[in-house]
């Protein structure tokens, strides 16, 4: 156990057992920027990542007497930003799902705000947003977040050799897409200087 | 064709989990694979680009705000908690120190106006301080004293809300109290004292000199406009008071965590 498990396990049981908020607003600032730069990552805007940051800790509160242990707390942690940050992405699918006003350019879905919010490159940006959800996530957490891929296997609850697959899925996706861009904005810089 | 195993080849590759000569031996078995070649060259962009991308923190502010509203969270579920002995003193008393929070405000208006224009101000403030009573009692504010957490204020002391106020000073000293006795103290108030909304609000009162140095004064005045402070040691715990716009921040002096906010 890493000092960092050990001391979150303490953390967590001073709050579950004695009541200590001081506890849980040391494990909620311990945590609060990685679970922040995961939610925004996955959801591509910030205001909507903070809000799954602020429903990430409220659950984590109210479950808080859930928590086995069996995993590290961060492990759990994980577990609950990233099923949080689905909800939201369920939300907003159902929100888009509506009807488009007739001058809605689907190339301009998102806003530049969105598309801008979350300080990767642009086109990277872009190229994650595009991917699947499981694949986005997996990524995500291995890549952009350096979570050993067991942890990431028990955070979603999925065997470990899917976690491998999709990670490498969603590399090869997200290569892709990027080289898309590229030649997208070669010709489009083509067509400018012709 | 590709097959599965090759994948993790590919992917301990490109992430450099092998040795030099390891890496060797596996990219020239992966040389007759164009698919395979293809999708390591795939596997090794989308790594440089994840790999540049910066750290991203929450700002100060985007914090601040995160502890506002999950300790805002916490209020209504305390509430309903029956055991009065897990529940941390800053929660049971939380409707107790905005009625006291609200005392700061008069008393500091008190304070401004006596400083500033004579005796004939203070009957203002008694007013204001006698209309903000009624308010109190009208919109439910002795909803504590209906609460079984609060029975023991039934023995009060009949010490004066001019005896806990310092009107020379901007800072409310409360001294080292116990739970009880600040629940107490709060619990004569909650039927004297306006809500928050009802009192007049000076804005300057913030400005006023201090004659002791403030712990979290930064953090409190980073969350908006400070309107009154208090100090007390809570069952042990030192902690600094701020009213902060609408809201009663509760700050332990040890790290500045917010421990409880009053809305």
């Amino acid at each position: 156990m890493s000092f960092r498990s050990a001391e979150d396990a303490q953390l967590i049981s001073s709050f579950v057992e004695g009541g200590d908020r001081r506890a849980f607003d040391e494990l909620m600032r311990a945590h609060e920027d990685r679970v922040f730069a995961v939610c925004l990552r996955i959801l591509s805007n910030r205001e909507a990542a903070l809000d799954a940051v602020q429903e990430t800790f409220i659950t984590v509160y109210r479950k808080a007497q859930q928590f086995s242990g069996a995993s590290a707390f961060s492990t759990w942690l994980y577990r609950i930003a990233v099923n949080t940050c689905y909800d939201q992405l369920r939300r907003s699918q159902r929100h888009l799902a509506q009807p488009l006003p007739d001058n809605n350019d689907p190339a301009d879905s998102r806003s530049e705000e969105t598309l801008q919010s979350i300080e990767l490159r642009p086109d990277l940006e872009r190229a994650l947003a595009d991917l699947a959800p499981e694949f986005r996530v997996a990524v995500v957490l291995s890549d952009l977040e350096g979570l050993p891929l067991q942890t990431i296997a028990e955070a979603l609850e999925v065997p470990i050799g899917t976690v491998k697959s999709r990670v490498f899925r969603g590399r090869r996706l997200l290569a892709e897409q990027l080289r898309n861009f590229s030649g997208l904005s070669a010709h489009q810089r083509d067509e400018h200087d012709a | 064709m590709m097959h599965e195993h090759d994948h993790e080849l590919i992917a301990a590759i490109a992430d450099g989990a092998m040795n030099q000569q390891e890496q060797a031996v596996a990219e020239a078995s992966l040389a007759s694979c164009e698919v395979c070649s293809k999708d390591l060259e795939l596997q090794r962009e989308a790594l440089v680009a994840l790999r540049a991308a910066p750290v991203v923190i929450m700002t100060d502010l985007e914090k601040a705000e995160l502890h506002r509203r999950v300790a805002a969270e916490f209020t209504p579920l305390d509430k309903k908690s029956d055991s009065k002995a897990a529940v941390p003193w800053f929660h049971r008393l939380m409707p107790v120190m905005a009625a006291a929070a609200a005392l700061l405000v008069v008393v500091g208006v008190g304070s401004v106006l006596v400083n500033g224009s004579g005796s004939t101000d203070t009957a203002a403030v008694t007013t204001a301080a006698n209309d903000t009573q009624r308010t109190a009692a009208e919109e439910g504010l002795s909803e504590a004293t209906d609460s079984a957490e609060f029975d023991d204020a039934a023995e009060l002391a009949p010490t004066t809300i001019a005896a806990q106020a310092a009107p020379e000073s901007s800072i409310q000293e409360y001294g080292s109290i116990s739970s009880a006795e600040l629940a107490d103290i709060a619990d004569r108030l909650v039927g004297e004292v306006a809500g928050a909304d009802s009192y007049p609000r000076p804005p300057e009162l913030h400005s006023l000199s201090v004659e002791s140095a403030l712990v979290c004064e930064d953090i409190a005045r980073g969350e908006g406009t400070v309107t009154a402070i208090g100090r007390a040691t809570v069952d042990g715990d030192e902690v600094e008071i701020y009213l902060i716009d609408a809201l009663v921040n509760v700050y332990s002096i040890t790290d500045c965590s917010l421990i409880a906010m009053l809305e």
